[in-house]
């Protein structure tokens, strides 16, 4: 019994009453979205596998065996050998690191600069706020896929880039959400005391403002991540993507398509990796959506 | 008595018989037929008339008119719709259509052309010397911006003394007048003239092929009809569709369904073994005039020793290359020219076969030295750096990059494979030229020997900026002789100085592989393309005569 | 501000959004390495010719004023002609818009036709297992890479079984496996949304009063939820369709369908510039319109909304 029961009358104990905090509420109601949880799950597991790669991989990826090439999956090799001999596991759980890369980092761009954006025009309105939100117009009226793949013609197909321009292509959609938040919060009362007691636009913005952000986005982030997982996969589709012999899980899978018919072993595994890791994704930011939004309890 | 003499009778039936039944099985045509290298025999089996042909081509085409296209899909189709007056065929002869026959003047300058009488063209007018003259014409005039225009520019003067002959006459003695200029499809001027001019062409084509232009539906098909009054005599066929299919394993998909029945493009090595088994399909392999290379750009500083260069072409296993990457599609290549061009290939020329130790004495002699650490040579502090150009995309070349990097980590040397886009590869090559240390490409060259465009400091592409004078002098000489014994002389040093200073390093020619459903008959092996003798061409299942 | 007002102020805004567009577009593809006139002239040609065809081109013009000679011309709707094929860029365009909308149009209606019914059955019967299958069914469709599934399903649909044909049009049959691929990537989001705009309109007041009116379930359910959670559908369906018809590239290719998308990506590969920005401005404009659309019909649907 801890201190803080309780004797009922008739000698039975009260029930403990502790107060949650917001975090806890929220992970109770995300444990209950079982197929949330088994996305974080998968995504743990294959981030693990992603970060230990170069002692989780059987062989090297870069090793080429020409005369064995196309070789179906075996004991040895589960899932096969490619176009020149190399063995397809391998590359794939190094795919996983350079794909899950990617996919952090340019949604990180994207948040971290939509937010900052989306709360620089909320907070400061006026013509700060015309110039970024036409900005964000602009961008979503462009064919985005054409633009990517025009940019990267110009500054050439590498991992950098592509994470960067990727990252650069979705903060718009950040950049609105915010906005919006903090243009609802801006008159109210906390704001206005935060800045009578003397607190920097900056403190009250990340201190006060933020945090109201908070679910959005990281629903937005969550899915982000699935989509420019997905959308290194396309720019490799047109040979836009990581070059090789550096493996991604969209330049195997490119590479692979030629040989479905009679090697679909090639195209088959980084396929299933991408499925499964951006249905993870797409299953814990549903699950996040639902235990953050309130509204969404029947 | 009597006896032996039915006995006799009987055991002669069953001879007879048995006789009869084995003629009776040989006389069934066998399943494959060897393809003939040859003008083709006659057709054993009665050739039958009619049946739709489904072309499965690698992308839409992008011009109708036969002298600004320059892609292959577009090739195709203009072929069949334009005749020119020489192609070549079986085997790379140059072979009269257009014309009947041709001759040049003793000094050189004058080539004669007669034309054959009687050709019509589609609209049922006829052929004549003024389609030709207005063609060249055309081709030449600098507003229509054509392709060929350097094809024609050694001509001077076209002159048409007769409505079926036409006279050529050029400063210099013009070597490749039957390949550059022989070819050049032939379009209708007042054809032209009445449809306003090339820029409606794409819409309205008009020769004296086999099949006439029915419609196109952009992205989509093109469609061609039977042209019965075609000159060499009513082709088979009643139609042929050319449809795009861009992906690879969707067209092969489609000849496996049956929704194409042709694809001339890119048939995957892996599956040739197999294909070649299955009866549903014919599988035609021709030498072609081309060559694959592994290409050094003189104007790098890393490349200006030979040694340097020669060290690489020993540390290229092109072997071993050919043997696992384009097994069915490519024949070993020492020099520029594939045994296509008959006579002109020097057999006697420097072959680099594969040797590491010879590649890394080389290096050692030219100054390279190995740094034990690092694993890569190093000269005056620079280390052995170097990046390999291939097409975005294309896998093939990709994969010879990483054999060629294999090697090359081996005696030092560190290539990385850059993929870049064909415009920009293009540009590189043609016009930057600076800017790429070495290049995995193709280059296909026409049967004509004339190398001038291709090696020479003023050719167009002087590929890997690669300048010996001697080889330019060479080149001039050869280009400006009509004997071919006498242009045999000046190739075959051509060759063999090309080959030691190995500016290029020669991995393979192709072999163009065909996949054909095998219930179409009649096409025979042409390096130079079946386009040409698609009227030859029979659809099996068709019940049409005459 | 009454609809005339808004409407008009929009499409203000709207010019100077293609204005943009347009800038942006050009000058990137003009950075991107490559001459497109070496290309056609052949590169064998006399220097006499590549620069005459320089020149009638305008390429020997500075960027900014062929920008402005280009965009005199748009204008006038004369988007300048191929490099290539010498075609008019409009007729090219024209040519092959159709296509590639009717292939849009049918896969999203066919993601409609799936989602909006499990989106409702899974709001109604939330957390059930039909709802978590769903779910994980949608959410597959739009985690597969589309090229994947597109030949996954030519493969075991059309090669193996036979049902479909492998490639092209012609036929409905033509239809089926194109949009279900296409089709795939826009159920989950559709479903999602539905589910959520029934759920949030589940627990209105407005809900409330009606079943304690006593109207029946149904009525209930289809009349005012309906009603309301159309809204959000409505505001995306519009957006997604001009991006859908932009993004539409990959599924066009594999099956060899003859649409815009193939021949935008086509003609920045081979620096056709006029394609190009022809391409993108109309697919520019087709979003801002899709946008406006958009807004117009949210103001209709919902009155306390009003031209914000």
């Amino acid at each position: 019994m801890s201190e803080g029961a309780e004797k009922t009358t008739n000698g039975t104990a009260k029930p403990e009453y502790k107060e949650s905090t917001w975090g806890q509420v929220i992970w109770q109601r995300f444990r209950k979205h079982r197929l949330a949880v088994t996305g974080l799950v998968i995504i743990t597991l294959l981030y693990g596998i992603a970060m230990l790669a170069p002692w989780v991989a059987p062989y090297d990826p870069t090793d080429i065996a020409p005369d064995r090439r196309l070789e179906k999956p075996t004991a040895a090799h589960p899932m096969g050998l490619d176009e020149v001999g190399r063995d397809v596991l391998s590359r794939v759980i190094w795919g996983a690191r350079i794909s899950m890369t990617i996919g952090f980092v340019a949604a990180g761009i994207s948040l971290v600069v939509g937010v900052f954006l989306g709360a620089v025009a909320g907070y400061y309105g006026g013509t700060v706020d015309n110039v970024i939100m036409r900005v964000v117009d602009v961008l979503m009226s462009v064919p985005t896929f054409l633009l990517i793949i025009a940019i990267v013609a110009v500054v050439g197909p590498n991992i950098t880039n592509v994470m960067i321009v990727i990252g650069l292509t979705y903060w718009s959609s950040y950049a609105r959400v915010v906005r919006g938040t903090v243009l609802s919060l801006r008159s109210i009362d906390f704001v206005e005391a935060a800045r009578a007691s003397g607190n920097s636009s900056l403190r009250i913005i990340l201190r006060h403002v933020l945090p109201n952000c908070f679910a959005p986005v990281i629903v937005m982030a969550t899915l982000n991540v699935a989509g420019s997982i997905l959308l290194e996969t396309s720019l490799s589709f047109l040979g836009f993507g990581v070059q090789p012999p550096d493996p991604s899980w969209g330049n195997i899978l490119t590479t692979g398509r030629q040989y479905m018919r009679h090697a679909p072993h090639i195209a088959l595994f980084p396929g299933l990796a991408i499925s499964i890791t951006v249905l993870a994704f797409n299953l814990l930011g549903d699950g996040l959506r639902d235990a953050l939004d309130p509204r969404l309890n029947a | 008595m009597k006896r032996s003499k039915w006995f006799v009778l009987v055991v002669a039936m069953v001879i007879v018989a048995m006789v009869s039944v084995g003629c009776g099985q040989q006389a069934a045509p066998p399943k494959t037929e060897p393809k003939p290298a040859t003008p083709p025999a006659p057709p054993k089996v009665e050739a039958k008339y009619g049946g739709t042909f489904i072309v499965a081509q690698y992308s839409d085409i992008t011009n109708l008119c036969p002298f600004l296209s320059t892609d292959g899909a577009s090739n195709v189709v203009n072929t069949i719709i334009h005749r020119p007056l020489v192609q070549y065929r079986y085997n790379n002869v140059p072979t009269p259509v257009m014309a009947e026959s041709w001759s040049f003047s003793p000094d050189g300058l004058t080539w004669t052309f007669k034309l054959r009488k009687g050709i019509k063209w589609h609209d049922g007018t006829e052929f004549t010397a003024e389609d030709v003259k207005f063609t060249y014409e055309t081709i030449l005039d600098p507003k229509t911006k054509s392709v060929r225009a350097a094809d024609l520019a050694p001509v001077k003067k076209i002159e048409t003394p007769d409505p079926y002959t036409v006279v050529l006459t050029t400063e210099k003695p013009y070597a490749a007048m039957i390949d550059k200029v022989g070819t050049l499809p032939i379009v209708c001027k007042h054809h032209v003239e009445k449809i306003g001019g090339l820029d409606n062409y794409n819409k309205n084509p008009l020769g004296t092929g086999p099949f006439k232009f029915k419609e196109r539906v952009p992205e989509e098909k093109v469609v061609l009809t039977r042209f019965d009054d075609y000159f060499e005599g009513k082709p088979y066929l009643d139609e042929i569709v050319f449809k795009a299919i861009p992906e690879p394993s969707v067209r092969m998909m489609a000849l496996d369904s049956g929704e194409a029945h042709w694809n001339w493009w890119a048939v995957p090595e892996e599956d040739i073994p197999r294909l070649k088994q299955d009866p549903k399909f014919t599988v035609l392999q021709t030498l072609r005039t081309d060559f694959h290379f592994f290409g050094l750009n003189c104007q790098k500083p890393f490349f200006k020793d030979v040694r340097v260069r020669q060290a690489f072409a020993y540390a290229t296993d092109k072997v071993s290359i050919v043997k696992n990457l384009a097994t069915y599609t490519g024949v070993v290549a020492h020099g520029p020219y594939s045994d296509a061009y008959g006579d002109y290939v020097n057999k006697n020329i420097m072959h680099f076969d594969y040797n590491l130790d010879t590649a890394r004495k080389l290096l050692d002699g030219a100054g390279w030295k190995l740094n034990e650490k690092t694993g890569i040579r190093e000269k005056d502090g620079k280390p052995f750096k170097v990046d390999c150009m291939v097409q975005q995309g294309d896998e093939l070349r990709k994969n010879i990059g990483v054999l060629i990097q294999k090697s090359l980590k081996e005696i030092g040397v560190d290539l990385q494979v850059r993929e870049r886009e064909w415009s920009a590869e293009l540009d590189a090559l043609t016009k930057t030229r600076d800017n790429w240390d070495t290049v995995i490409v193709q280059f296909g060259a026409s049967p004509d020997p004339d190398h001038y465009t291709i090696f020479h400091t003023k050719g167009g592409f002087d590929l890997d900026n690669y300048a010996n004078p001697r080889v330019d002098e060479l080149l001039d000489k050869g280009r400006s002789v009509l004997d071919p014994k006498q242009r045999k002389v000046y190739y075959d040093e051509y060759q063999k100085i090309a080959a030691e200073d190995v500016a290029t390093i020669f991995l393979w020619h192709s072999i163009g592989v065909n996949l054909l459903n095998s219930r179409f008959k009649g096409m025979t092996n042409e390096p130079a393309g079946q386009a040409q003798i698609i009227h030859k061409v029979w659809d099996s299942q068709a019940t049409g005569t005459k | 501000m009454t609809l005339g007002e808004f409407i008009s102020r929009r499409l203000f805004v709207s010019i100077f959004l293609l204005l943009g567009v347009s800038v942006i577009v050009f000058g990137v593809i003009r950075l991107a390495p490559g001459d497109p006139v070496l290309v056609v002239a052949g590169l064998d040609s006399p220097p006499e010719v590549v620069e005459s065809i320089r020149k009638e081109w305008g390429f020997d013009l500075p960027v900014y004023a062929q920008y402005f000679r280009w965009l005199v011309r748009a204008v006038r709707l004369d988007f300048g002609q191929s490099l290539m094929t010498r075609e008019k860029v409009s007729e090219m365009i024209i040519a092959r818009l159709p296509a590639s909308i009717k292939l849009n149009l049918v896969a999203y209606a066919l993601a409609l036709a799936i989602s909006i019914p499990m989106g409702i059955y899974s709001a109604l019967k939330q957390y059930s297992l039909l709802d978590h299958l769903g779910t994980v069914v949608a959410l597959v469709g739009v985690s597969m890479p589309g090229f994947w599934l597109g030949l996954i399903l030519i493969l075991y649909f059309a090669l193996y079984l036979g049902w479909f044909p492998v490639f092209g049009v012609g036929t409905w049959k033509h239809y089926v496996l194109p949009s279900v691929a296409l089709g795939a990537s826009q159920a989950a989001g559709l479903m999602r949304m539905t589910r959520s705009s029934v759920l949030e309109a589940m627990n209105q007041d407005y809900i409330r009063t009606a079943r304690a009116k006593g109207l029946a379930e149904r009525v209930v359910i289809f009349k005012h939820m309906l009603k309301n959670a159309s809204l959000p559908i409505v505001t995306i369906m519009g957006m997604r369709l001009a991006y859908l018809l932009s993004g539409s590239f990959i599924i066009e290719t594999i099956f060899a369908w003859p649409g815009i998308g193939r021949l935008a990506i086509n003609c920045l590969y081979s620096r056709d510039y006029f394609v190009v920005q022809g391409t993108v401005l109309l697919t520019a404009v087709m979003i801002v319109f899709a946008n406006l659309i958009v807004d117009v019909t949210y103001c209709f649907l919902d009155p306390r909304i009003r031209y914000q």
